[in-house]
């Protein structure tokens, strides 16, 4: 039962890491590229990580640790990412709405 | 002669040599015969009785071969010491990166004690688990790493602290070979209570070695980067 | 199947070789060679290296890519600010 929930949960991680991986290769540009590439995968990894608690719960201290450190890297590297491609090319986005362009 | 043709010859020259000795390379290779019972299987025999080290290859890489572990570090030593000496001179007391950003200094802030807690734990755990002291030293030197780039000039290192916990560490671990050369028969010997296998106090004299190299280790690539970092100009 | 995946990040490895080498970028390159050390080490994982591996992904895909940068940073004249 409990190998039930942790594949069924580790099939979900990886469903998202494919939708992930798609975003990444089909969206316009590099800001919403990140937005693909981040979110998802982070959640996907996330899920991957507590599946792999489910299956074997004698490493559940040393797996959570590992998904503190994904949940503290992940979004930061996105963040500066995104900054210093805002910072060198300037504003590439569509959607026209330019937040840290209003904060200076 | 024009040079063009003399180029030509020389490529043609070459390349011979070089299928010839690929020939050669290739029938030393199809002819060589592994040795029967091959000296891996042999050391796991008796590392079991000798080391009582759950990571049989921390025991090799520092109890049957500490002499070459030894010579590794020094190499080590000796091109950090070469790259120092070349860049001191021309150091100008400021990182390259002038990049300024708030969150990225308080998510260094966080991770920093978490990649140093897992290097000590790769370094400690090196005789139980993969890992020892030059992968845990150099997680710790990454740790370094990151707060180089994350805070541009708040975050120096100490050489005066650098040089001592290296060439103490560096001392400490010559002092336990010969340690073990007086009080056992060979250097590096084991003079220390070996402990039950796969419990944190066994291996006898293995976590010392890791721990001296670990610091060594973390100390001299923690230079290295600093240097790569602060310096203007190479000319 | 463990088979499969080897042979996957070999062919995987041999393309991303070839990249580097035949770029004319050298940031795309040092970034290509990132990956490779990153793939090298996912194959000493699973030839049961694991010592390898770890050192590979600190030494190949950390310290010494960040390293490279620097220098390709320091050598050119346009990228003075990240």
């Amino acid at each position: 039962m409990l190998d039930g929930i942790g594949f069924f949960i580790m099939f979900l991680g990886t469903l998202l890491l494919i939708i992930s991986a798609i975003g990444l290769l089909r969206m316009p540009d590099t800001i919403t590229r990140m937005h693909a590439g981040t979110k998802a995968s982070t959640l996907g990894s996330l899920l991957v990580i507590l599946g792999a608690i489910f299956l074997d719960p004698s490493l559940g201290f040393k797996l959570s640790l590992l998904g503190l450190f994904i949940l503290l890297t992940n979004p930061l590297s996105s963040s500066i990412l995104a900054r210093s491609s805002y910072l060198k090319n300037g504003f590439l986005n569509k959607s026209g709405i330019d937040d840290l362009g209003e904060q200076k | 002669m024009n040079p063009k043709r003399e180029i030509r010859v020389q490529t043609i020259v070459v390349s011979l040599l070089v299928s010839i000795m690929t020939i050669l390379l290739l029938g030393i290779l199809l002819s060589f015969q592994p040795l029967s019972g091959s000296l891996g299987s042999e050391l796991l025999a008796i590392n079991q009785t000798t080391t009582q080290s759950a990571n049989a290859v921390t025991s090799v890489v520092t109890y049957f071969r500490g002499l070459d572990t030894l010579g590794e570090v020094t190499i080590l030593f000796l091109s950090i010491f070469g790259i120092g000496l070349g860049i001191e001179r021309l150091q100008e007391k400021e990182n390259i990166f002038s990049y300024d950003n708030a969150l990225l200094k308080i998510g260094a802030d966080m991770l920093f004690p978490l990649i140093i807690l897992f290097g000590l734990y790769i370094i400690i755990h090196g005789h139980l688990s993969p890992g020892g002291g030059f992968q845990g030293g150099v997680v710790i030197a990454s740790g370094f790493l990151l707060m180089f780039l994350a805070k541009n000039n708040e975050f120096k290192l100490n050489h005066k602290m650098t040089t001592l916990v290296e060439a103490l560490s560096g001392a400490g671990f010559v002092l336990v070979g010969i340690l073990g050369l007086l009080l056992v028969d060979r250097f590096f010997g084991n003079f220390l209570p070996l402990g039950t296998l796969g419990k944190l106090w066994s291996g006898g004299v293995i976590p010392l070695i890791y721990i001296f190299v670990g610091l060594k280790v973390s100390a001299e690539i923690s230079t290295l980067v600093e240097y790569f970092i602060r310096i203007k100009d190479v000319r | 199947m463990i088979g499969l995946i080897v042979l996957c990040i070999f062919a995987m490895l041999i393309l991303l070789a070839i990249f580097i080498v035949s770029n004319n970028d050298l940031a795309h390159s040092v970034i290509l060679f990132m990956g490779f050390g990153l793939g090298s080490a996912v194959l000493f994982v699973l030839f049961s290296a694991p010592d390898v591996a770890l050192t590979e992904a600190v030494i190949g895909v950390g310290t010494s890519g960040v390293v490279l940068l620097v220098t390709l940073l320091q050598i050119s004249k346009k990228g003075r600010n990240v």
